[in-house]
C-alpha cells in the first residue's frame, strides 16, 4: 500500500509546555502567598486586590485552568497526532486555541482580584470570559475531532476516548452551570437560586475535578506512563471497564459536596452510593498504571520521570479512596468546612496532576528540543522536594481538618460548647498554617529547580518544528463480518462521542429535574423575603470580596453548630439566593444567622470589625477591610439588578426599580443614624453601610414578620 | 425513594425495577463484551503509544 508523508506539529506542544510552566509556577507562588496570609494576613500588604478573598479563586483557576489546563493540551497535542497518525486538523485552530487559552487566563488573572466574580467555585469568571471559554473549548474540540476523522490509524486508543469524553462533558458542565443573567458587562446572576443553584454548582465543580483534572490525565498516563515505562499498558480489557464505569459513575457523586445541607436527603443519598461504587473504576485506572511498570520497577529506582509518575499514580489513588471515604455522612460528618478537604485536594492537585505534569514535562524536553536532559540530578532534587512539600503540605492540613472538627464539637459535661468563641478555635490551627507554607515552599523551590533544569535543556538542543513520519491512509471504514462491538464504536468516533455524552447526561438529568419539577424539594417558608435594593447590594459587596471563601452559611443540623450559631438552615430560606453563597470552608464563622438571636451585633460593631477585625476580635486572622468605609457606590446599576432578579423570579414589583434607589436610601440613612448614636460619622453611600445592611439580614428569613 | 421525591405517584415502581435492570445490564453487557474481545486486537491497541519512529528522540531521554 502507498504510504502517506506529513508531519507532526512538534511547535505547538512546545508552546502549551511553555504555558504550563510558566502557570505552574505561579499557581504556586499565589497559593504560597494565601497560604502565608492565613497566619500572618498581612501578607495581603493592605490591598483589596491581594486580600485571601480574591485571590483564592485565582490560585484554584491557576492551578485548575492554567498549570493543569496547558498541562492537558501540551500531553494531547503531542500523543494525538502520534495515535492518529495525522497533523492537527487545522493549524489555525490550534492557534486560536493556545492564544485563545492565554488569553482567558490572563483575563482571569486581571478580574479576580479586582473582585469581579460569580462566587461559583471553579466557575468564578464573569460570563463575558464564560462565552469566551466556551468558545476556546470548541474550537479544541472541532480541531480535535477533525484531527479523528482524517486519521490514518482505524482504532482509537485509550487516551483518545479520554480525550473525547473530556471535551464533551467538560463543555455540558460549563454552560450549564454558568448560565447566568447579565446585569452589566462584569456582573451577573445566576439562573438558578438557593438548593438547586447549590446541586448545579456542585455537579459542575466535582465534576470539573472529575473531567478536568481526571480523565484527560487518565488520558496521558496511558499515553506517557508506558511511554517512559517503555511497557504496554498492563491491561486493555480494564482500561474499557475503567473508562466506560467511571463517566458513568463520576458524573451523579456531586451532590456529596452537600451532605447535612439543605439538598432533599435523596439527593445526599445519590451522591454517597456513586462515590462509594466509584472506588472500583477509580482503582482500576491507578492499578492498571502501576502495574504498566510490571517488570520496570528496577528501572524507578534511577529514572527520575517515572518516580514522578508512580508517585503521581499513587496520590491518584489515595485521593480516589479518601473522595469516597468523605463522602460517608458519619466521615463528612467531620471533614466538611475544615482543613481536611484541603489536604484531600491537594493530593489530587500536587500529586497527581502535579507530579504527572512534571514527569511529562522531563520525558518530553529531550524529545522536543532533541536533546539529552540537562541534569538528571536536578530531576532527582526536585523529585523529593515535591513529594517533601505535599508532605509538609498535607500532614498539617489533616491535622488541622481533625483539630478543627473536634473542637468545634467539644461539650463541657454540663452539655456547653468548650470553645464557644470561633476565634479560639482557629488560633489553634496557626503553627500548622506555618507548616503548610512551608511545605508550599517546598514544592515552589522544586518547580523552580525544574524551570532551569527545563531551559538548560532547551537550550542545548535545537526546536524541531515539524517531525516527519509516513504512514498508509486509512480505508473507508465499513462494517467487518464478526466485528467486535467496541472495535466498532471505537473506529466510529462521532458515536463514540455521542455515545460518552449519553453516559454523562444521565446522571445529571436524573438529579437535576425532580429537584427543579418537584415543588416538594424545597418547601416555602412564608417569612422568606427578596432583599432590600440595600441588602441586595451588600450581598454583591460580599460576592465582590469573596467572603464566601472563609464563611459558611449552612448550619448544619448537628447540636454543636446549632448551639454555635443558631437554628439550622431550610432550604425555604435560600429561594431568591442568586448564586447561593453556601460556601465550602470556615476559616472563619458561619454566618447564615448573623442577623438574628445571640449572633446578631451592633451596627457600629461590623463597622469597626471590617475597619480592623483585630479591634473586635484580638488574634483573628481575618485581613482588614478600610476601603469598604472609604469607597462610595452610586447604585447605577440598581435598576438594571432588580429587573434581572425579577426575570429570575424574585417578586420585586413591576416598576419597582424605578423607586427601588428611593427605598436604599431610606434604609441607609437608618443606619448611618445607628452608627453615629455610636458616635461614628458617615454617609450613606459608602459600601459598608450596605454590607452591614446585608449582615443584619442574615438569617432573618425563618423570624415571624 | 422515588416514592419520597414524587409523592402520590403509583406506577412508578415499574421505573425503579427498570433502572435497576438497565444498570445491571450495562455493566455485564460490558463485561462479556471485554472478555469476549480477541487477543491480537488486544495486544495490537496495547501497543499502540510504543510504536516506532513517533518520537524524535527515542534513544533516551537521560
Amino acid at each position: 500500500m502507498e504510504m502517506e508523508k506529513f508531519q507532526y506539529d512538534n511547535k505547538i506542544v512546545r508552546m502549551f509546555f511553555w504555558a504550563t510552566v510558566i502557570w505552574g509556577v505561579t499557581a504556586f507562588l499565589v497559593g504560597l502567598t494565601i497560604a502565608l496570609q492565613l497566619p500572618a494576613p498581612v501578607f495581603n500588604f493592605g490591598t483589596s486586590w491581594l486580600t485571601f478573598g480574591r485571590l483564592r479563586p485565582l490560585h484554584t483557576n491557576a492551578a485548575i485552568f492554567a498549570f493543569v489546563g496547558n498541562g492537558i493540551f501540551m500531553g494531547y497535542y503531542y500523543s494525538a497526532q502520534r495515535l492518529l497518525k495525522a497533523r492537527n486538523f487545522s493549524d489555525v485552530l490550534s492557534k486560536v486555541h493556545f492564544w485563545g487559552w492565554q488569553g482567558i487566563i490572563v483575563s482571569a488573572a486581571l478580574t479576580l482580584p479586582a473582585g469581579l466574580t460569580s462566587a461559583k467555585e471553579y466557575a468564578e469568571l464573569e460570563w463575558p470570559i464564560d462565552i469566551a471559554i466556551a468558545l476556546i473549548w470548541v474550537a479544541w474540540g472541532v480541531n480535535m475531532m477533525g484531527t479523528i476523522l482524517k486519521r490514518r490509524e482505524k482504532h482509537l486508543y485509550v487516551a483518545i476516548w479520554f480525550y473525547i469524553a473530556t471535551f464533551v462533558t467538560v463543555a455540558m458542565l460549563h454552560i450549564v452551570n454558568s448560565l447566568a443573567i447579565p446585569v452589566s458587562f462584569w456582573k451577573s446572576y445566576s439562573l438558578y437560586a438557593g438548593v438547586q443553584d447549590a446541586l448545579v454548582q456542585w455537579w459542575y465543580g466535582h465534576n470539573a475535578v472529575a473531567f478536568f483534572l481526571t480523565t484527560p490525565y487518565l488520558g496521558l498516563m496511558y499515553y506517557f506512563m508506558p511511554k517512559a515505562a517503555q511497557r504496554p499498558v498492563y491491561s486493555y480489557r480494564l482500561s474499557i471497564i475503567h473508562f466506560w464505569a467511571l463517566i458513568f459513575l463520576y458524573i451523579w457523586a456531586g451532590p456529596h459536596h452537600l451532605l447535612y445541607t439543605s439538598t432533599p436527603d435523596w439527593a445526599q443519598t445519590l451522591g454517597t452510593v456513586f462515590s462509594i461504587m466509584l472506588i472500583a473504576p477509580s482503582w482500576g485506572g491507578m492499578l492498571n498504571g502501576l502495574l504498566t511498570l510490571r517488570g520496570a520497577w528496577d528501572r524507578v529506582r534511577q529514572d527520575p520521570i517515572l518516580k514522578f509518575m508512580v508517585v503521581a499514580v499513587s496520590a491518584y489513588g489515595m485521593s480516589t479512596f479518601e473522595g469516597p471515604m468523605m463522602s460517608l455522612k458519619n466521615y463528612n460528618a467531620i471533614s466538611h468546612f475544615t482543613d481536611y478537604t484541603i489536604a484531600h485536594v491537594h493530593i489530587g492537585a500536587l500529586g497527581w496532576n502535579g507530579l504527572l505534569t512534571f514527569g511529562m514535562l522531563y520525558w518530553l524536553a529531550p524529545r522536543l528540543w532533541n536533546a539529552k536532559l540537562y541534569s538528571v540530578k536536578l530531576a532527582n532534587v526536585h523529585f523529593w522536594l515535591a513529594t517533601l512539600g505535599i508532605i509538609f503540605y498535607v500532614i498539617p492540613m489533616y491535622w488541622t481538618g481533625i483539630t478543627q472538627a473536634l473542637i468545634w464539637k467539644q461539650f463541657t459535661p454540663e452539655g456547653l460548647l468548650v470553645y464557644p468563641n470561633f476565634l479560639e478555635t482557629v488560633l489553634q490551627l496557626v503553627p500548622m498554617y506555618w507548616t503548610r507554607a512551608f511545605g508550599g515552599t517546598l514544592y515552589l523551590a522544586g518547580s523552580l529547580i525544574m524551570v532551569y533544569n527545563l531551559v538548560k535543556t532547551a537550550r542545548s538542543g535545537a526546536p524541531i518544528p515539524d517531525q516527519e513520519m509516513e504512514a498508509a491512509p486509512l480505508k473507508p471504514i465499513v462494517s467487518e463480518p464478526g466485528e467486535h462491538k467496541h472495535r466498532w464504536l471505537e473506529a466510529r468516533p462521532m458515536y463514540f462521542l455521542a455515545a460518552a455524552l449519553v453516559a454523562v447526561a444521565i446522571g445529571g438529568i436524573v438529579e437535576f429535574v425532580p429537584m427543579f419539577v418537584v415543588k416538594s424539594n424545597i418547601p416555602t417558608i412564608s417569612t422568606v423575603t427578596p432583599y432590600s435594593p440595600l441588602e441586595l447590594e451588600g450581598r454583591d459587596i460580599y460576592i465582590k470580596e469573596g467572603c464566601f471563601n472563609c464563611h459558611s452559611q449552612m448550619i448544619r443540623p448537628f447540636r454543636s453548630e446549632t448551639e454555635r450559631y443558631g437554628e439550622y438552615s431550610k432550604a425555604g430560606e435560600f429561594v431568591y439566593d442568586h448564586p447561593f453563597l453556601w460556601g465550602s470552608k470556615r476559616t472563619g464563622p458561619d454566618l447564615h444567622r448573623e442577623g438574628v438571636g445571640k449572633l446578631k451585633k451592633p451596627d457600629a460593631w461590623h463597622y469597626n470589625h471590617m475597619d480592623n477585625p483585630r479591634s473586635m476580635s484580638p488574634g483573628s486572622i481575618m485581613p482588614v477591610y478600610p476601603w469598604l468605609l472609604e469607597r462610595s457606590n452610586d447604585y447605577a446599576d440598581l435598576p438594571m439588578k432588580i429587573s434581572a432578579m425579577r426575570t429570575l423570579g424574585v417578586p420585586y414589583a413591576e416598576g419597582y426599580e424605578d423607586v427601588a434607589l428611593d427605598d436604599l436610601k431610606k434604609q441607609a440613612e437608618g443606619i448611618v443614624a445607628n452608627l453615629k448614636d455610636s458616635g461614628i460619622e458617615t454617609s450613606w453611600d459608602k459600601e459598608i453601610i450596605a454590607l452591614i445592611a446585608y449582615m443584619q439580614k442574615l438569617g432573618t428569613g425563618i423570624l415571624p414578620n | 425513594m422515588l416514592s419520597r421525591i414524587y409523592p402520590g405517584a403509583d406506577g412508578l415502581q415499574f421505573f425503579q425495577g427498570l433502572s435497576l435492570v438497565l444498570f445491571f445490564l450495562v455493566f455485564v453487557g460490558a463485561i462479556v463484551m471485554i472478555v469476549t474481545m480477541r487477543k491480537g486486537y488486544i495486544s495490537k491497541m496495547s501497543n499502540m503509544p510504543l510504536e516506532s519512529g513517533d518520537d524524535q528522540n527515542n534513544g533516551g531521554h537521560l
